[in-house]
């Protein structure tokens, strides 16, 4: 199964040629995406030529400031406002049960999936419903609209993120402190939240994640006041002559931050299903 | 997801005295109090919205057209399994579902063991290949659209390049759902990828020592020892999938809008049309609703065969 048992060249010669492959599959799978970088930096007039040059042959960075100024960058205000408070209200409402779910709730395991299981839902599902409530109490077309039901999206598995990683920091600790006749709050600044830092971190890009990548309830909860970045780049595709160039530029900003986080992400992920499924 | 309940506070054997007792009535009411905002957050906005979503399907309720809102009973079901389109949409999801997903876990388990081989950089590669599930699936949708588009587009220019006449991909009849089913095993073959490949590193590396030693060839130990062990991080990958694949929405928005006629509208898609294209509440509350039938029973399914082939596989080992 493994080349690692193998001396000498023949087993250096086959590591290359692994590697060789991982690294040509990459490049040939990413490649849409790397094709829409070079397009950020075309020039108009280069991008409606056939066939396509492959890089840019004068480049430009125009189309960064075009499309901040067709809405990217109002896009990229709203998305922020939205996900971050929506976040923040998740991991505020989240740790709390997530800790009495961890900690004091034996026999937990119907509850949380019970819980995990709302985040199932496809929105589709949900959202005709949220439309019609919207209507009636004036939420339609909000930034607490949206606030609302994207805490709602990302709160089932904020919950059980952290409370995952709540179980894994030993109850030893606390009942020390309870036993030093430390009130609550210091035994949850001083010991829990530390501890569990990374988790929150998880959870907190997820949710963050989440909020900034979706499209459906965005489209249909809101009208003209609130317009998060997909809503604006999905409009700004549909209802003009693309300009691609503009496009991929608002893409990069759009999908920047996630790619610095994509690292970080496999390894919470690599970890979370090793524990749930090894049996640790 | 349930794991062996942990042994409670009030678990052991000696009899608690009146103060024992007193502080697990303390406890029991901070858990409350730690759980209520949560909950009472999540039952509230899943049960109002709901309440609205059963109540439009059963009645006459359209937006567009100012007239009073009847009940219907079920007339709106009859509506969508006597439609055509309907079975056309569940095709369409089933097609996600069923061709798909299963394709994802394929390749996302040959893309895991690729990646487990290697012993250096294994972790910037897995990252690497996880970007596209990263990405914000409207993103996904015009990256593609550019990628293929028939006349400014790299892969048909390059296709034509090397002498054939290319589809128009996505805006055409007969490409446009193998289209779009590829760009959802795109964006998600990595998330398998990783849930497995979390399994790979959970076997042992003497289990594949201990095989070759007994001579079994690499077919052998794929079929016998690998997937098997593999099997409850294929299971979860597969479910996870499987729902997931009914929310297959923003890239048909984008790079089909359900088209060309109908040939891409999966259920979702329906739905958001009889909804929000023509305001026709009943019957997108109906569809609704159908769809969330689905989903639990499906589920229920595939976890149900999943447990009575791992008993399967229990009882042959124990013959052995």
């Amino acid at each position: 199964m493994t080349s690692r048992t193998e001396p000498g060249a023949r087993g250096a010669l086959r590591t290359v040629a692994e590697h060789a492959l991982v690294i040509g599959l990459l490049v040939l799978f990413l490649s849409p995406l790397i094709w829409l970088m070079l397009t950020a930096f075309k020039p108009y007039e280069e991008l409606f030529v056939s066939p396509p040059t492959i890089l840019p042959a004068s480049a430009t960075l125009e189309n960064f400031s075009g499309g901040w100024n067709v809405g990217g960058g109002r896009g990229i205000g709203d998305s922020l406002i939205v996900s971050t408070i929506s976040t923040l209200i998740c991991l505020v409402l989240g740790y709390p049960a997530a800790y009495a779910l961890a900690r004091r709730f034996p026999p937990h395991g119907q509850l949380s999936f019970t819980i995990l299981s709302l985040r199932m839902l496809p929105p589709i599902v949900p959202v005709i419903g949220f439309y019609l409530l919207y209507q009636e109490l004036s939420l339609f077309d909000t930034y607490t609209g949206l606030i609302v039901i994207y805490t709602f999206m990302n709160l089932p598995l904020v919950i059980w993120l952290l409370a995952e990683f709540l179980r894994q920091i030993p109850r030893s600790y606390e009942e020390a402190a309870r036993i030093d006749g430390a009130p609550w709050y210091r035994l949850f600044l001083d010991i829990l939240l530390p501890l569990s830092a990374p988790g929150i971190l998880t959870a907190g890009i997820l949710a963050m994640i989440f909020a900034w990548n979706e499209f459906l309830f965005a489209l249909v909860l809101t009208g003209q006041n609130v317009i998060t970045l997909p809503k604006a780049l999905a409009s700004f595709f549909l209802f003009q002559q693309p300009n691609w160039g503009q496009l991929g530029a608002i893409g990069i900003v759009a999908i920047g931050p996630l790619l610095v986080l994509s690292f970080y992400m496999q390894r919470a992920l690599v970890r979370s299903f090793s524990a749930e499924l090894g049996g640790r | 997801m349930s794991r062996a309940a942990m042994p409670s506070d009030a678990g052991s054997a000696r009899t608690a005295s009146p103060a024992e007792i007193a502080r697990l009535k303390a406890e029991r009411r901070a858990t409350l109090v730690l759980l209520a905002p949560a909950l009472a957050f999540l039952a509230i906005l899943s049960v109002w919205p709901f309440c609205y979503l059963i109540y439009a399907s059963f009645t006459s309720y359209q937006l567009a057209i100012p007239v009073p809102v009847e009940w219907v009973g079920l007339g709106n079901f009859q509506r969508v399994l006597s439609n055509p389109r309907f079975w056309q949409s569940l095709g369409i999801t089933a097609v996600f579902a069923l061709v798909a997903v299963p394709l994802q876990i394929a390749l996302g388990l040959g893309l895991a063991m690729l990646i487990n081989r290697l012993s250096r950089g294994r972790e910037i590669y897995a990252s690497l290949f996880l970007i596209p599930m990263m990405l914000a699936p409207i993103v996904v949708g015009f990256s593609w659209n550019l990628f293929l588009n028939p006349i400014y587009g790299p892969l048909n220019a390059l296709l034509r390049g090397l002498g054939f006449s290319p589809p128009a991909w996505a805006s055409s009849p007969e490409w446009a759902l193998p289209t779009v089913v590829l760009v959802d095993i795109w964006q998600w073959t990595p998330f398998v990828m990783v849930v497995l490949l979390a399994g790979l590193r959970s076997i042992p590396g003497r289990v594949f020592e201990a095989a070759r030693v007994d001579g079994s060839n690499g077919w052998q130990t794929f079929r016998y020892i690998l997937l098997p062990m593999m099997a409850p991080y294929m299971t979860v990958a597969f479910v996870l999938r499987f729902i997931d694949s009914f929310k297959v929405f923003d890239v048909l928005y984008i790079l089909t809008k359900g088209g060309p006629g109908t040939s891409t509208q999966n259920l979702a898609y329906y739905t958001y049309d009889m909804g929000f294209g023509r305001f026709d509440f009943g019957l997108a509350g109906a569809l609704s609703i159908i769809q969330l039938i689905l989903l639990i029973v499906g589920t229920t399914a595939i976890l149900h065969f999943a447990r009575r082939g791992d008993r399967r596989q229990s009882m042959q080992e124990s013959r052995l």
